[in-house]
């Protein structure tokens, strides 16, 4: 295959993965701005005839949908900085330090990534439960650690073995222990992958549903998915409209997030060396 | 500085700066390899010792155990008579230029320089003032706000220098600092080395595989080889008298003409001739290696007695001197160390001669000296006793 055929076939992939999101979001957008009678038109109509905001303006004047979202934001920011911080210790050994069995460790690590929270969650809320934990943000905050550690750990791993060794080195020798040449040295000089280890973890945990929905009964404290969901489940389906104007707006944080990090993203997890 | 300089330097008390000891240390690497093996070594308070010799021989690993960033397998470092084998580079008050300068890319320059200062506890008055020193030292003054990043090759260089002095330590250690430099500021830099010495003569351990660099700048050189040491001299100590095949081989710029031959009754004998009769050795017949350097060769009538009939291959004019290489009966390829206005050209037929007293000779088997050319003789300088 020539180069330009193979950089049209990787166009084409790239073009069917994009759909398979794309169309489910632009049928979300299309329900978003129709009234409730164009709803019942369904896919007939897909560009509505009288497009309207009015969705938009009752979902973000709802008092509960801010609370939603504010949970969602609390519980996502302080699971992915939880996540990065047990994760830094870690990456550091796995970096730095040559011990026996650490690529099957590594390897382990990951595999922890691939278990889907679904096999653990029945376990997990009897564990929370006997902590008294159920109900709690905080339950919620530990889980959502424990779910981004994996790929925390692999990131920074990466963004540390590109901060030259001698530049520990160096601190070494200016006098800094070891903790204090991490605080100093490495963690600055692997900034972007601790920023991209956090963002990646907060947008996992804004996607993640199924925690919330079981650890969180308290319909004050539940994140924006499960706020929307059981906004869905408790009502007449004539505010489909206004579940998918919800949606988008729940959305749009997390991908207004990505867009404005995905250089950063990119750099820490492909970039080159640190150099001094 | 030879021996007896830095004896009267410490007696007096006038060099700043530690002695360091060295006592058997080895290093055997995890996956098994040996990088250094049973290496004793002195430095005297103030002095510059160079450690030289191929890549992979164990410099950087030495230099290393010295600043205490690897931990030797066998074997004692002392710092002033202090055991600091199992002291962390933190705890030993020495300072080191990385062969990568190894700068921090997020402070700036003024910050990397006082770095060292701070994490010991300076205030933060005192280290603007050491710094400032330095600076204004390494002329760097201007720079002090840049990150190493925005720096030229040779600018971070000085600020890795920088960076070292600033500590005032005890102990300087070097590893190639110069190798990443293109060859004039190389040379330049060699020059403003020395001079950093000069004015604060801290004892020094310097790692270069480049035997000019050695020479030009070491009070003592340490020549190693494959984890070992093969000889501990002054730059002429060295070149004069090569402990081993190995320094003759690798000290001198082109290095010293080695070749296979016998004695025999006193004569030296190569491929069939009679090379040089009357060697001074005392040794007893047999097969020896013997060396002689460019300096050593001379051009010489072809008729005359031990006269090696040759031909110019080609010819490397230096401007002050010429270098040739000959392909002489007896000698094989040799390089001649010729004057400028000799009149040369490839394809030249003519003879080749030495005298007796250049001759060096080692032991073909083990590499090891049996004699040395006598040029410090020679080379006495006028009205020094003799
Ligand atoms: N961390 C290490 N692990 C294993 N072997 C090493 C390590 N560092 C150096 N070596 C080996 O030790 C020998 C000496 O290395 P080094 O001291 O860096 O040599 P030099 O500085 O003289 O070029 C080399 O053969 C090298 O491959
Ligand atoms: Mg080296």
């Amino acid at each position: 295959m020539s180069p330009r055929a193979a950089d049209r076939a990787t166009y084409l992939v790239a073009l069917l993965i994009a759909a398979l999101f794309l169309v489910p979001l632009s049928w979300l957008l299309s329900l978003s701005v129709r009234t409730p009678q164009e709803v019942y038109l369904g896919a007939a109509r897909y560009l509505p005839e009288d497009p309207t905001l009015e969705n938009f303006r009752l979902v973000l004047t709802d008092r509960s949908f801010g609370l939603h979202l504010w949970n969602s934001l609390k519980i996502c920011a302080l699971g992915g900085a939880g996540a990065v911080a047990a994760a830094i210790p870690a990456a550091y050994a796995f970096s730095r330090f040559s011990f026996r069995g650490r690529t099957g460790l590594m390897v382990a690590v990951l595999l922890v990534q691939m278990v889907s929270p679904l096999v653990v969650l029945i376990p997990l809320y009897r564990y929370m439960d006997a902590l008294g934990m159920l109900d709690t943000h905080l339950g919620v905050i530990g889980v959502y650690v424990a779910l981004g550690v994996p790929l925390s750990v692999w990131v920074l791993k990466s963004s540390f073995d590109r901060v030259p060794r001698s530049l520990e080195e160096a601190a070494e020798i200016d006098g800094c222990g070891r903790a204090e040449t991490l605080v100093r040295i490495t963690l600055p000089l692997a900034g972007p992958g601790v920023a991209a280890a956090f963002i990646l973890n907060t947008m996992m945990g804004w996607s993640q549903f199924l925690v919330p929905f079981i650890l969180l009964t308290d319909t004050g404290k539940v994140p924006i998915s499960v706020a929307i969901f059981n906004f869905a489940g408790s009502t007449s389906a004539s505010t489909t409209q206004l579940l998918a104007a919800a949606c988008l707006v729940a959305i749009l944080p997390a991908l207004a997030l990505f867009v404005a990090v995905q250089r950063l993203i990119v750099r820490a997890v492909s970039g080159g060396a640190v150099r001094g | 500085m030879d021996k007896t300089t830095a004896e009267e330097l410490r007696r007096a008390g006038a060099a700043e700066g530690a002695r360091l000891n060295l006592e058997g240390i080895a290093k055997r690497f995890d996956g098994g390899s040996v990088a250094v093996s049973a290496l004793d070594l002195e430095a005297l308070p103030g002095e510059f010792v160079v450690l030289v010799g191929p890549s992979g021989c164990g410099k950087s690993t030495t230099l290393r155990m010295v600043a205490g960033l690897e931990a030797p397998t066998e074997g004692r470092i002392r710092i002033d008579g202090r055991d600091v084998t199992a002291l962390g580079a933190a705890d030993r008050d020495v300072a080191m230029v990385f062969q990568d300068y190894a700068l921090y890319p997020h402070m700036s320059v003024a910050r990397n320089m006082g770095f060292g200062l701070r994490r010991r506890g300076a205030s933060r008055e005192e280290t603007r003032r050491a710094v400032a020193e330095a600076a204004r030292i390494l002329e760097l003054d201007d720079l002090l706000d840049r990150r190493p990043g925005e720096l030229s090759g040779g600018q971070r260089q000085r600020v890795a220098m920088g960076r070292a002095i600033v500590r005032r330590p005890r102990l300087f250690l070097f590893d190639e600092p110069l190798s990443n430099l293109d060859a004039r500021l190389r040379i330049s830099m060699r020059t403003e080395v020395k001079r950093l010495h000069a004015r604060f003569p801290t004892t020094t351990l310097y790692v270069t595989h480049d035997q000019t660099e050695a020479m030009t700048m070491a009070d003592r050189v340490v020549v190693m080889n494959a984890g070992r040491v093969e000889q501990v001299g002054t730059p002429m100590e060295v070149y004069d008298r090569p402990a081993s095949l190995f320094v003759a081989g690798f000290v001198g710029s082109p290095p010293m003409n080695l070749f296979p031959a016998r004695l025999e009754a006193g004569a030296l004998h190569a491929e069939g001739r009679r090379i040089l009769p009357d060697v001074p050795a005392g040794l007893p017949d047999g097969p020896v290696m013997a060396g002689l350097r460019p300096e050593a060769l001379r051009l010489a009538d072809p008729g005359a007695q031990g006269a090696m009939p040759a031909r110019l291959d080609l010819l490397e004019p230096l401007g002050a001197e010429t270098l040739a290489l000959w392909t002489a009966e007896g000698l094989g390829e040799v390089w001649v160390r010729h004057d400028a206005r000799a009149r040369l050209a490839p394809g030249l037929r003519a003879a080749l001669t030495a005298h007796a007293a250049d001759l060096h000779l080692f032991d073909p088997g083990t590499g090891t000296a049996l004699r040395s050319g006598a040029f410090e003789n020679r080379s006495a300088p006028l009205g020094s006793p003799s």
